[in-house]
């Protein structure tokens, strides 16, 4: 990035960040860097926190303990609280919160105005910004004249159009369909970066953190549980909780069979898959575990593979089969019970039917077991739905 | 870009540990150095002037915070400190000393019952006795009335069901005591049907009797049951009438299906018109005193009219009114405790509407029509065509046609009685003034009512949001005339004067009084609206650079700004015609114009008050049109985009 644009983006220093709501604790001592220019994405689910870390940093919602400091100057500690307009940021919000009774034109120059922008500057800065998000054509129109994702792209303009040096995202894909969620991304991740701003966004959204993130801080109950670039969370998540929010198809308890080989944080181990038969496979495991721990597999899709039988490491029964556009999408159900989901095959095969499976190490991660997932069967498995009282009432599929 | 943090967090064989930079830049990052991964971030100086992000001086710390509270509480405080004080503390005074006389110099008792006890005697528990089953009786009419007119405007195809619901609009606008006023004018002996040869000492007598009394109540309460069986009405879909139907189902068995799944709206709107009933003043001191049918709320004005004013049996009157509002509400209440009456959901498809043959469809169109025209158009005429007879409802006999009533309005030749200010003018004077104050008091309550609705609706309730609610409630359900007694009555008091609050009989007083009664209805009716206004519109404004009150005149006042002014009329109307409270505290020589009018009416110059009567609502409709007219002309045209009551966000 060139340095000139480098140097308007904001570093952000959270130190000890907490929040309460009554009792409950919606952030916890959350520590946070983000260096300038970057752009970081904050991934957890609902009730994780990162919507309250943003309101916070945004100055919408007060600490109540900790501090931000924002460009080195502190925003907002215990005794002191920055209101939103003195922090020098924008936002991007999640129902995109444009003026209904003001243009796409007048919502983009309000900024502007409250910059004490002049008026011909202010019009030619923002009808150039309209233009980069490709809605000059629709300057006059009222936001609700405008479709979802045109109304985020004005709302994109706004608050690119300023020049802050700190860029707030709240979920702002999350109401948008699939095609429009892609350019929008595209969108936020081309301006943003060009305009040189710290960018902080949050978002539920897995694939969508990964595909935008330089770095990528995991929240879970108000506190950041990995933080790292969206490889190494992908291949090295430090907790079951984590490796669930990078998309795994199946997870299951296993038993470690021998010592594995490798170094520690990119070891390989054989472990034993639960069931009868106990099919040993072959892992990763990512981090050091105690002896004796308990230890759940986390699998990706991507890393099963449908096999003749002679080739096969396990044999599973076909559950269901969806057309998937380039090939076909399978639900696998092996014995544990464990269900495969997702499973890609060129092929189509039929409900019913026995197939082979392999699975590749590299995709498949072994973590200690936790307790905060607990599936309605108590098994402690998730993502599991006992299939075997359905399919025997249910007729097989010719295959 | 450099992760900064503890080892712990990292993968392992990534070697970092906490406060060390591994360079591990991500695809666009270059990552900027090691000194940030520290937590040490290397300052720029900041707003402070101070190094490596450090917190300002103490004292700037101390004032922020302290100005950050005042911002965050005083505004809350503020206002409900202010409903407190205009309701809360003058009923509450004139409830207690019912019980504590002595409190209040009333008695000699610390506690006693006996004013309690008193109120269950003679006339006084004649006039509650009546008011109850009045309003009984006026609760079962308007379920018919009201739930009739709803069911045909939202489900059938009948004509005109674009209009109905502005009719009764229209019709919750009419005072009550207009409309008494108004029959009044039409069936007396030498009132308007006389001077057309219709005049019938049966319908004289019906109207001039308890049947009139509830004839006429029901008529001003209907739209309390329209409106809210309407709004049930409109959220239930077809599924259970269709789930009927396929099951074999006639109309019958439809409706017996339907009626229990309406139960929280009929309950709720027995509630609301019972209590409306049990509180209203126009009816009972305009047609039920003429009648010599003694209510309620008109036996509180008596005892306060009384020489010495009768504050305890006053106030023993009030309680068991207010009282009698509980018995509607524990009955919805137990009747709807533990079932679920939940049937709107995003699945619910709009109900469809039974067609109606020709001949059905006129005739039902044709009642409802007459529905009106008994409710809106018969008081209307009366008040109209009575302004044009001389010595109208005279026994003396001399009505003819003239124009000389309007030429006594706008001239006020005629001193009509010692009971009011000598030389008080006509017109002029009552319209100006009831127009003057009510323009006041609708402009305080949207300010006021707008902001309690912010606090009703705010996400995170404050402290005393449950406490405010409780009161506003207890507000709305207060009959006027409670309210102006207890106003009477705390402001007379020994305490008053020694600090200096001489209030009585002033024109603030009054205007406090209409805040009372406005302000907490306004902020329930803008409740809906604004709790439609996402909060995401204020934080929009506030993180783009505007300081909180420029957000809330740009961001927030033009999406609301259509509700404003539909509040802002209706609560002008409203206190423009208000009688209960405008009887009690007007100020010696400066009548409202329903003081005024009801003035006229009892010292036997009615034509007079129908002449006024006409002449008010023209100069209410004036100034409806000119508010509406400059809306619509100067307002931006993104502001009249807004619907004010549909969704903004």
């Amino acid at each position: 990035m060139p340095e000139a644009l480098a140097a308007r983006g904001e570093r952000v220093d959270i130190v000890g960040a907490t929040k309460l709501f009554g009792p409950k604790a919606a952030l916890s001592a959350l520590d946070l860097q983000v260096d300038p220019g970057s752009f970081v994405v904050l991934l957890g689910p609902s009730g994780s926190g990162k919507t309250t870390l943003l309101r916070c940093l945004a100055g919408i919602e007060r600490l109540s303990s900790g501090r931000i400091s924002i460009g080195g100057k502190v925003v907002a500690d215990t005794n002191l609280h920055l209101p939103p307009e003195r922090r020098g940021l924008a936002m991007v919000f999640q129902d995109y919160a444009l003026w209904p009774h003001m243009t796409a034109a007048r919502n983009v120059l309000f900024p502007l105005r409250q910059m004490r922008v002049s008026g011909p500057e202010a019009h030619r800065r923002a009808h150039e910004m309209l233009e980069r998000v490709g809605l000059a054509h629709l300057a006059g129109r009222y936001p609700n004249e405008l479709s979802g994702g045109e109304q985020q792209r004005v709302a994109l303009a706004r608050s690119l159009v300023g020049g802050v040096g700190l860029l707030l995202f709240d979920e702002p894909l999350s109401n948008l369909d699939a095609d429009m969620r892609e350019q929008l991304r595209l969108a936020i991740s081309t301006l943003a970066r060009d305009s040189g701003a710290t960018s902080v966004y949050i978002t539920h959204d897995q694939s969508e953190a990964f595909s935008l993130a330089d770095s990528v801080g995991v929240l879970r109950d108000g506190r950041l549980v990995q933080w790292g670039t969206p490889e190494e969370l992908y291949r090295q998540p430090a907790s079951p909780f984590v490796a669930r929010f990078t998309g795994i198809c199946t997870e299951a308890p296993v038993t470690r069979v021998g010592s594995g080989t490798g170094t520690p944080g990119a070891q390989l181990v054989d472990v034993r898959l639960p069931g009868p038969r106990g099919a040993v496979v072959t892992a990763t495991l990512p981090r050091r575990v105690n002896d004796g721990a308990p230890l759940e597999m986390f699998v990706r899709p991507s890393a099963v593979h449908i096999v003749a039988p002679a080739d096969a490491q396990l044999v599973a029964q076909v559950r269901d089969v969806a057309f998937a556009g380039r090939g076909y999408e399978h639900a696998l159900a092996a014995e544990g019970p464990i269900l495969f989901t997702r499973i890609f095959s060129d092929q189509r095969w039929e409900r019913g039917s026995s197939v082979g499976m392999r699975l590749s190490p590299d995709g498949c991660l072994v973590l200690p077991a936790d307790n905060g997932h607990a599936a309605p069967d108590g098994n402690g498995r998730a993502n599991l739905v006992d299939f075997t009282a359905v399919g025997s009432v249910l007729p097989r599929q010719a295959s | 870009m450099t992760p900064t943090l503890p080892a712990a967090l990292t993968p392992q064989g990534q070697g970092s540990s906490a406060g060390t930079s591994t360079g591990g830049a991500g695809p666009c990052g270059t990552g900027t150095g090691g000194d940030a991964a520290n937590g040490n971030g290397n300052g720029n100086g900041g707003g402070f002037g101070l190094d490596n992000g450090a917190r300002p001086g103490r004292a700037t710390a101390l004032r922020s915070k302290m100005a950050d509270a005042a911002r965050h509480y005083a505004g809350q405080w503020l206002v409900w400190a202010i409903l407190a004080f205009l309701v809360a503390v003058p009923v509450g005074a004139f409830l207690v000393q019912v019980f504590v006389p002595r409190l209040f110099d009333q008695g000699t008792s610390w506690f006693t019952l006996s004013n309690l006890t008193q109120a269950f005697q003679g006339h006084t528990f004649l006039g509650l006795f009546n008011s109850l089953w009045v309003s009984t009786v006026v609760c079962v009419i308007d379920l018919v009335i009201g739930g009739g007119v709803a069911w045909l405007s939202m489900r059938t195809t009948i004509g005109g069901r674009r209009i109905w619901p502005g009719m009764m609009w229209g019709l919750l606008l009419v005072p009550t005591w207009l409309m008494a006023q108004g029959w009044q004018y039409l069936t007396e002996p030498n009132g308007v049907l006389s001077q057309f040869g219709l005049y019938s000492p049966l319908v004289h007598h019906i109207i001039f009797s308890p049947i009139g009394v509830v004839l006429v109540d029901s008529l001003a309460t209907a739209p309390y049951a329209y409106l809210t069986l309407s709004a049930a009405l409109g959220g239930l879909g077809s599924q259970f009438e269709e789930a009927v139907r396929v099951h074999g189902g006639g109309r019958l068995a439809t409706f017996r299906v339907v009626v229990p799944v309406l139960a929280p709206a009929v309950l709720a709107s027995v509630a609301l018109v019972f209590v409306e009933t049990m509180s209203d003043y126009g009816v009972a001191s305009t047609l039920a005193f003429q009648s010599h049918f003694t209510m309620a709320t008109y036996g509180i004005y008596q005892a306060i009219n009384n020489l010495p004013a009768q504050f305890p049996v006053a106030g023993a009157i009030s309680i068991l009114l207010l009282a009698s509002a509980a018995i509607p509400l524990a009955l919805q209440s137990r009747v709807t405790r533990g079932r679920s009456y939940a049937i709107l959901s995003g699945r619910t498809r709009p109900a469809t509407r039974y067609r109606l043959g020709r001949a059905g469809k006129w005739s039902l169109t044709s009642v409802v029509g007459l529905f009106f025209a008994v409710a809106l158009g018969a008081p209307g005429l009366g008040a109209f065509a009575g302004s044009f007879v001389a010595n109208l409802g005279s026994p003396l006999g001399g009505q003819s046609l003239t124009l000389a009533n309007y030429g006594e309005v706008f001239s006020g030749d005629i001193a009509y009685s010692h009971s009011i200010a000598e030389g008080a003018s006509g017109t002029s004077g009552p319209v100006l003034l009831s127009t003057m104050l009510a323009a006041i008091t609708a402009t305080i309550t949207v300010v006021v009512g707008l902001a309690v609705a912010r606090l009703l609706v705010a996400r995170r309730p404050g402290r005393f949001t449950k406490a405010g609610d409780l009161l506003i409630l207890g507000s709305i359900a207060l009959p006027g005339i409670v309210l102006g007694a207890g106003y009477i009555f705390a402001f007379n008091l020994p305490i008053a004067s020694r600090l200096g609050v001489d209030m009585y009989e002033t024109l603030p007083l009054l205007v406090m009084g209409y805040l009372a009664t406005s302000i907490p209805t306004t902020s329930r009716i803008m409740m809906g609206p604004v709790a439609q206004v996402h909060g995401s519109l204020m934080e929009a404004g506030r993180v783009h650079g505007a300081r909180a009150l420029s957000a809330l005149r740009s961001c927030y006042v033009p999406v609301v700004s259509r509700v404003l002014v539909l509040v802002w009329l209706v609560t002008l109307t409203k206190t423009f015609w208000e009688l209960p409270i405008s009887q009690l505290l007007y100020p010696p020589g400066q009548e409202t114009v329903s003081v005024a009018i009801d003035s006229w009416n009892n010292n036997y110059h009615p034509e007079v008050g129908a002449a006024m009567t006409v002449v008010a609502l023209g100069a209410c409709f004036l100034v409806i049109g000119l508010v509406l007219g400059g809306f619509r002309l100067l307002a931006p045209k993104g502001w009249r985009r807004m619907g004010g009551w549909r969704s903004v966000a």
